[in-house]
């Protein structure tokens, strides 16, 4: 369970985001997560409404999470292929050697705040 | 409420990038001190603390070394490894998952490395969560014992992808598990086709000799 840790080090950032900004609340805030990266969306989201309503400028904030396929490039044959939709196996060479090029990441991506 | 216009503000800000930065800053502290800190990561139950002990028994007048143990259960492995005249502490975790930069950065403050060569962070026991987060450690390895089986690598891709070397340990009930020695490479390879990969029996000492070698290079290599 690391996403308490991450959600309260995103609340925290994006308080002291809206403050230098001079944001009095922020509506939303989208993150970019890979589908390959150990953070389980549902246990974040489930986190963010007990951090969010414990800031300054995130009281009511939601938090909509984008998610980023996993993405590999084949180490025989240069294709980049989706791992989970090809099980893992490159689906033009059959190749098993690969590495990730996408899908790892969590990203903050963006805020939406009112106008 | 809603009927109102939404701003979009673009940030595109890593959540792992504080930590990342946080490592790298460590790891050139730890170069500029001349300590080789490793982290050491596996399931609880694969034998960390006895392959360290045994790999203190060969190191011991060669390099000085130290353990930082964080796994969560309690101060038993700490006590196992000051008993055998190794300097070891415990990090608390509080219920935390893993080991992030910070909390390795605190740690070393608190045990004191400058007068150490080689120290081994003994990270949570758990293949997940310490693969993801950078401890500042120069080098990653990780634990698998033969009861677990020869296919882990296919089921915890990220821990051997990060891990410069593969120790499989309990290699001497080998024979009673149904432990393919060629699969297990093949299937760490194929995640990280860099992955070094030395047997052992921390137990009986086969293969401890070429582990200890291993690292004394390691710790040669960093001086």
């Amino acid at each position: 369970m690391h996403e308490m840790g991450i959600v309260l080090d995103v609340v925290k950032k994006m308080d002291a985001f809206a403050e230098a900004n001079h944001i009095p609340q922020i509506h939303t805030v989208v993150m970019s997560v890979g589908e390959l990266s150990a953070l389980e969306p549902p246990y974040f989201v489930s986190c963010w409404e007990y951090a969010a309503s414990r800031s300054d400028h995130l009281v009511n904030c939601g938090v909509r999470i984008d998610p980023v396929p996993g993405i590999a490039k084949c180490m025989v044959c240069g294709e980049e292929f989706n791992l989970e939709q090809n099980d893992e196996i490159c689906p033009k060479c059959k190749s098993e050697k690969w590495r990730i090029i996408s899908g790892r990441e969590v990203m903050i991506k963006e805020v939406l705040v009112e106008e | 409420m809603k009927s109102k216009d939404l701003k979009v503000i673009e940030l595109k800000q890593s959540v792992f990038e504080d930590n990342n930065a946080e490592a790298e800053k460590l790891r050139q502290e730890l170069k500029e001190e001349g300590t080789f800190l490793l982290n050491l990561m596996s399931s609880p139950g694969s034998g960390k603390t006895t392959t360290l002990l045994a790999l203190a028994e060969r190191l011991r007048g060669k390099v000085r070394m130290g353990v930082m143990e964080a796994d969560i259960d309690s101060a038993v492995d700490a006590e196992a490894m000051n008993s055998a005249g190794v300097k070891s502490i415990q990090l608390h975790t509080g219920g935390m998952c893993h080991l992030d930069a910070s909390m390795t950065r605190q740690g070393i403050e608190e045990f004191g490395t400058k007068d150490l060569d080689f120290v081994v962070l003994e990270n949570v026991g758990n293949l997940v969560c310490p693969a993801e987060f950078d401890t500042g450690a120069v080098k990653n390895a990780t634990i698998l014992s033969v009861p677990e089986g020869h296919d882990k690598p296919l089921k915890y891709p990220l821990m051997y992808e990060v891990c410069d070397l593969l120790i499989v340990n309990k290699i001497d009930v080998m024979p009673y598990f149904n432990f393919d020695k060629d699969k297990v490479v093949e299937y760490a390879k194929k995640r990280n086709p860099d992955i070094e990969v030395i047997f052992v029996s921390a137990l009986t000492g086969e293969g401890m000799d070429q582990l200890a070698d291993w690292m004394l290079a390691q710790v040669h290599d960093w001086k």
